[in-house]
């Protein structure tokens, strides 16, 4: 491998190392919210409202839904594999107002 | 907006690919006077056209209203005199005119080139030609009288193999009337076979497919009635029991060979491309499963719940004796439906789709909604990967067009053109980018915020006769 390929190959190892954990911090977030909705649902967070988080729940699925068919992942079983409900998946990429 | 404009030698960064010589035309929604009726919607307001010139690394711009009757009758009126969208018994009656509604067209939705003439379109009337360097009005057009529907669809295609270009007309003989009509035009322009069908019911057929050996034309759950038009009531309403469905016209057959697909509850506003293999049609669009318009109220008064597009496949199996569809998601990810595409690749196998999405990894400021359009998207149906365009915080970005390199470049290699409303300094920008890395080339700056865009189309020097 010639020094040009080694440093390319270097480049592209760290995309890789990146693109991996941008999915990971991804999934994090997804897992983190839907937690956060059914939690709420089961009578667990006084306090909260219901809608910010099924907002928070919805954008981190895209986040995540993106970021893996960025990476040409299939992304069709991601509602199953983590239990998005409807209510969360429909409000995917739907307009929400800020502040 | 409500102001025409002319500006030489607009503001740019970067550097315009000096082989880009031609224009982008783009029909916008610009009130006139505002609405008789606060809920109408948008899709009602008046149309202007708008040409970035693009030559020798330099770019004009140039904005005008389209002179249409319905312009030309509020001018001599001072005063909004048209009530809903489509519905005509609630005009002034100054004006009124129930058996003729496509009088009232706003020419608002898509500049077409047909037969070497531009022409401002929308469905619910007949095209107005405009003169290409100038963008004065011409009168409209029934192609010769040719053309006898009373409308003439905004999304045409063009068979790029044999340079026909295909368009209908629905509610092709008056309000709510089920007839539909379509046509075949030659490369001039010459309209050389039509067929005529009645729709299962009558619903918004936006958007065709063609491959190279049908015509598709997809309804759905928008259905109308002509006692809500006469008690005063909005055009359209979302029946949540209609199927959709798929009018399959074979392009070498008559009327009596249309077939029907019928499918469950479903909106499809623009499509992608679509292809003919064997006993089966492939189509491809951006799909919902349930009602994408706000402003058209469910038919049993439920509220509206928004439902996202997604990219979708649909196979209808010819050999199929119930008319079987098959329905497969590409991406999950959720898009609008300002569907574009390298057309000289429609009817023909493909890989990219070009589409405006919201990519919540990019921080688009707090100014935006949470997931306004803040992107252009690369969606490569073969392996699958979604190739960004972020053109910055604040940006409100609209659908893309698509040029090629050259005529003989390979898919997807050229440029894309897209407007964008820069909301943080009220400004619009036009952004020229490579469509193979997806980067910014360079920006064009207005130093105004135009009027909501629709569709955009590029037409090289030499396709109209530029200046």
């Amino acid at each position: 491998m010639s020094a040009k390929e080694k440093k390319l190959a270097a480049v592209q190892s760290e995309i890789a190392v990146e693109r991996a954990a941008s999915l990971g911090r991804a999934d994090a977030r997804l897992r983190k919210a839907l937690e956060a909705v059914r939690r709420f649902d089961a009578g667990e967070l006084k306090g909260k409202k219901r809608e910010p988080l099924l907002n928070e729940a919805s954008e981190a699925c895209l986040g995540y839904v993106v970021q893996r068919e960025a990476l040409g992942l299939p992304a069709s079983e991601v509602r199953k594999d983590y239990g998005v409900t409807d209510e969360v998946w429909n409000r995917m990429g739907v307009t929400q107002p800020t502040g | 907006m409500r102001f025409e404009v002319d500006l030489h030698d607009c503001e740019m960064t970067g550097g315009l690919p000096p082989d880009l010589d031609g224009a982008l035309y783009r029909l916008h929604l610009d009130w006139l006077y505002p609405p008789l009726f606060e809920d109408d919607t948008i899709l009602a307001a008046d149309g202007y056209i708008s040409m970035f010139r693009l030559k020798g690394g330099r770019a004009h711009y140039k904005g005008r209203y389209v002179q249409t009757e319905r312009y030309r009758k509020q001018i001599e009126a001072g005063r909004q005199v048209y009530g809903y969208y489509r519905n005509p018994y609630t005009d002034d009656p100054s004006i009124r005119d129930i058996a003729n509604p496509n009088r009232r067209t706003t020419a608002n939705t898509t500049p077409v080139i047909l037969g070497g003439k531009l022409y401002a379109t929308k469905e619910d009337g007949l095209p107005y030609e405009i003169d290409p360097n100038t963008l004065a009005t011409r009168p409209q057009t029934n192609f010769g009288g040719a053309w006898k529907s009373q409308t003439f669809t905004a999304h045409p295609k063009v068979d790029p193999t044999t340079g026909e270009t295909f368009g209908y007309g629905y509610e092709a003989t008056g309000l709510c009337s089920r007839d539909v009509f379509v046509c075949r035009f030659d490369r001039a322009g010459n309209i050389t076979r039509q067929w005529r069908f009645e729709a299962p019911h009558t619903s918004v057929l936006h958007d065709m497919w063609l491959t190279h050996d049908h015509i598709v034309i997809p309804g759905g759950g928008l259905v109308t009635d002509i006692e809500w038009l006469e008690a005063g009531g909005k055009h359209w309403g979302w029946d949540t029991s209609k199927p959709s469905w798929h009018a399959v016209i074979p392009r070498e057959g008559g009327s009596e060979d249309i077939r029907y697909f019928f499918g469950p509850e479903r909106s499809i506003v623009h499509t992608a491309n679509a292809r003919t293999e064997g006993n089966r049609i492939v189509l491809e669009a951006p799909v919902a499963n349930g009602n994408t318009w706000p402003f058209f109220p469910d038919t049993r008064g439920a509220p509206f719940k928004a439902v996202p597009n997604t990219l979708r496949r649909i196979t209808l199996d010819l050999g199929s004796r119930d008319g079987a569809i098959e329905e497969q998601e590409l991406f999950a990810t959720p898009m609008s439906s300002f569907t574009r595409m390298d057309e000289r690749f429609v009817t023909l196998p493909y890989r990219y789709v070009f589409v405006q999405y919201a990519d919540s990894r990019f921080d688009s400021g707090d100014v935006l909604g949470r997931t306004d359009g803040n992107c252009i998207g690369r969606f490569d149906v073969r392996t699958n990967q979604l190739k960004p365009f972020f053109p910055g915080p604040g940006r409100a970005i609209q659908e893309p067009v698509f040029i090629p390199r050259s005529a003989s470049s390979a898919e997807g290699d050229g440029y894309l053109l897209a407007v964008a409303h820069n909301v943080l300094q009220s400004i619009t920008e036009l952004y020229v980018i490579d469509a193979t890395t997806m980067e910014e080339l360079a920006r064009v700056t207005l130093p105004f915020r135009s009027s909501p865009q629709v569709h955009g189309t590029w037409a090289n020097a030499g396709v109209l006769p530029l200046q």
